[in-house]
């Protein structure tokens, strides 16, 4: 009696290739959870974009398969020579270029499964002309479409004909790490973690909200970690000289790879504050946030309600809202009991409903119509 | 020359050579439901005369020619349809398509009105140069009819090859559609109505007149069987069904974990692909939503991730929207309509 080869889920970079951080993102944690708990192959495709680290040190058995280049022409010749090996297809968003890799997929692996997901954003799902035929044929073949919060998944299933599920991006302990939360140990902290100085995150909204309460929540301060646009420098030091007596209590801490260190932020912050203009479904880091035990703050993305567990652990804000921000600022750095009872439902909401462990269990049944049997 | 005389109520035709012929008499028409009268009398300066207005009426819908006297459709198709129309004091809506004179049109639509004032002539062809008060215009593309259901009592086409389109059975099935059961279509003969008489199996009566024609009457029989050829009512049944596995699920959703609950989880997975195929019909625009967090729900319930209590609540969202839904009001009735027509 032979041994079965392992069953192959495989991840098309939608554009040229993956870069390090994407590996320990939803795009890279689900084929490798795919691998680690069910034992399949996992190969994340695309071009190489730098270095990457985290494949030993966070993903290990997760294999990269790079590609000369991003052409289509290449891309189908690739399906073609591996389809036998694929037997998941993983695609992360809509894209017209998607179209002719899927029939290729489809007519080598009839049998295979395609999990399309998306991380769509409402003005994006707006301008898209769904009802071409290209696009409709497209959507036949995939066997599941997930959406990232549930506005999304409610908006694109009342337009797009088919069943959209509810697939977040969720949370994964890479490192073992200790992810109980002492909230007496919580410090007055807001923290805000990603690409710090970006017109799409604009930090600004939150920094300039601060300004405007810091007197009334004077042992209160900003973190901000995550890589530094050089523009933003030039904003604080402006900022700096507008308000010289609040300056000191904005942190740059820079960007934080170490996985147990970035969740130890989590965990010291009371508050975790996300101002961005746009995001593309829910950011990776809301998981991690509630994981670590923070009262949400966010503007009003698609995804605010999730987010905020429809209010229950946080409160949302007009996009560009600074004064609402600074006013619900005002409000909740003055109450301890609203910050821990919402801190405490949002560690309780995270691992509900964001353990990744979870949510591939489920991926996994809705691409199998089975359970999970581990190491299967 | 010869000339065409009303006497009386006899409609007569005087020869070149003097000789005289009747062509008929509208009195066989006296039992009739319309409020004009066969003849009056009125005494003007002493004298007496007698006048017959119903005659006077119909004879330009026999449409004989003066110089001939003969008919020019024979039993005028419009003669024919006024006698159908004199049986009962009733409103009565026919639809003309297609090319027919416009006095032709004007005329019949104001006796139309004379016999009963509800009654209406809906005239559709594809272009209207006059209007009147008498008719209704209509102008739609032939290939795709909207016409009310249930709704005309005789049916008038003229030469289909003049329609200049090619799709004539679903040109027909909506026609028959938007008729009463028992209405009557007369429409001149073409091989294309030949061959949808043939795949219908409807059986016809050919006229033979300066063109040919064949009039049939739309049985019930047959416009049950073309209403379920419509889509509506393949959603309906769609949703019947819906409904039916939906009430299945609910007995077995909250019973114990075992290795028989995927089957269970099909069985939703099923019902949300059925509405899938029927929610641009629906009403409602949260079901496709409510029913895929249910699936969710029974999934994570499967997996040992979820509770009963979820499951729960969005079944009873489920069930309160499927309530609601118009559909399952419309479909009832098709069902109550079919029941009885089947006896």
């Amino acid at each position: 009696m032979g041994n079965t080869p392992p069953r192959g889920i495989y991840c098309l970079a939608p554009l040229n290739g993956w870069n390090n951080q994407q590996l320990t993102k939803n795009c890279g944690i689900v084929p490798y959870l795919f691998h680690k708990l069910y034992g399949f192959h996992a190969v994340m495709v695309g071009t190489k974009l730098g270095d990457y680290p985290d494949l030993d040190t966070y993903v290990k058995g997760l294999q990269m398969d790079f590609l000369p280049d991003a052409s289509v022409e290449t891309e189908i010749s690739y399906i073609q020579s591996h389809a036998k090996d694929m037997d998941v297809l993983v695609l992360h968003g809509a894209y017209d270029f998607y179209f002719p890799i899927v029939q290729c997929y489809r007519a080598l692996r009839p049998d295979g499964k395609i999990y399309l997901e998306l991380d769509t954003n409402i003005y994006w799902a707006d301008r898209m002309e769904w009802d071409r035929a290209a696009f409709l044929e497209f959507l036949q073949c995939c066997d599941v479409v997930g959406a990232s919060c549930r506005r999304m998944q409610k908006y694109i299933g009342q337009k797009w004909p088919c069943v959209v599920e509810y697939i977040p991006n969720g949370f994964y302990d890479f490192s073992q790490m200790d992810l109980s939360v002492d909230f007496t140990q919580k410090e007055n902290i807001i923290l805000t973690v990603g690409r710090i100085g970006t017109k799409q995150k604009n930090n600004e909204s939150l920094l300039e909200a601060f300004a405007e309460v810091a007197m009334d929540i004077p042992d209160w301060r900003i973190r901000l970690v995550g890589p530094v646009e050089n523009t933003f420098f030039e904003y604080l030091r402006s900022y700096g000289l507008q308000y010289p007596d609040v300056i000191h209590r904005v942190e740059c801490v820079g960007s934080i790879q170490d996985k147990k260190r970035l969740m130890s932020e989590y965990q010291r912050a009371k508050i975790f504050a996300l101002t961005s203009r746009l995001e593309g479904g829910t950011p990776n880091v809301v998981a991690e946030a509630l994981y670590g035990g923070c009262y949400m703050l966010t503007s009003e993305i698609d995804a605010s309600e999730d987010i905020t567990d429809q209010g229950h652990c946080g409160a949302s804000f007009p996009i560009d809202g600074k004064e609402d921000l600074a006013r619900i600022l005002r409000r909740i750095c003055t109450s301890e009991d609203c910050l821990q009872k919402g801190g405490q439902r949002a560690v309780r909401y995270g691992r509900e409903t964001f353990d990744f462990l979870k949510i591939v269990q489920r991926l996994y049944y809705l691409l199998f119509q089975e359970a999970p049997t581990w190491g299967k | 020359m010869g000339k065409i005389v009303l006497h009386g109520s006899r409609v007569r035709f005087f020869h070149d050579d003097g000789h005289m012929e009747t062509l008929l008499d509208l009195w066989d028409l006296y039992a009739n439901s319309s409020n004009v009268a066969m003849h009056m009398e009125e005494e003007s300066e002493g004298k007496e005369s007698i006048s017959y207005p119903f005659a006077e009426l119909m004879l330009p819908l026999l449409g004989l020619n003066q110089k001939t006297g003969k008919k020019a459709l024979g039993d005028n198709i419009f003669f024919g349809a006024a006698k159908l129309f004199l049986r009962k004091h009733q409103a009565y809506q026919m639809l003309v398509i297609g090319e027919i004179p416009w006095e032709t049109a004007d005329y019949f639509g104001m006796v139309m009105r004379v016999f009963h004032k509800k009654s209406c002539l809906y005239w559709m062809k594809r272009n209207h140069e006059r209007s009147s008060t008498n008719f209704v215009s209509m102008m739609m593309p032939y290939e795709h009819l909207l016409l009310p259901q249930n709704f005309f009592q005789h049916v008038f086409i003229g030469d289909l090859g003049e329609l200049g389109f090619s799709d004539f059975r679903k040109f027909f099935d909506q026609l028959i559609l938007s008729m009463k059961v028992y209405g009557q279509v007369t429409a001149v003969c073409s091989s294309q109505l030949e061959r949808y008489l043939s795949i219908r199996n409807i059986e016809g009566k050919n006229y033979n007149l300066e063109k040919t024609y064949v009039i049939f009457t739309v049985s019930k029989e047959l416009q049950m069987a073309l209403h379920e050829d419509t889509i509506e009512f393949a959603v309906g049944t769609i949703f019947d069904t819906v409904c039916e596995k939906v009430h299945t699920i609910k007995e077995v959703m909250m019973e114990r974990l075992s290795e028989d609950y995927d089957i269970v989880v099909q069985g939703a997975k099923e019902i949300e692909e059925l509405l899938l195929a029927i929610y641009s019909f629906l009403e409602s625009q949260e079901i496709k939503y409510i029913v895929n967090r249910w699936k969710e729900a029974l999934i994570q319930y499967r997996l040992q991730l979820g509770n009963k209590t979820d499951i729960q609540i969005w079944y009873d969202r489920l069930y309160h929207e499927l309530e609601k839904e118009p559909m399952s009001v419309y479909h009832l009735a098709i069902r109550k309509k079919s029941a009885f027509s089947f006896g």
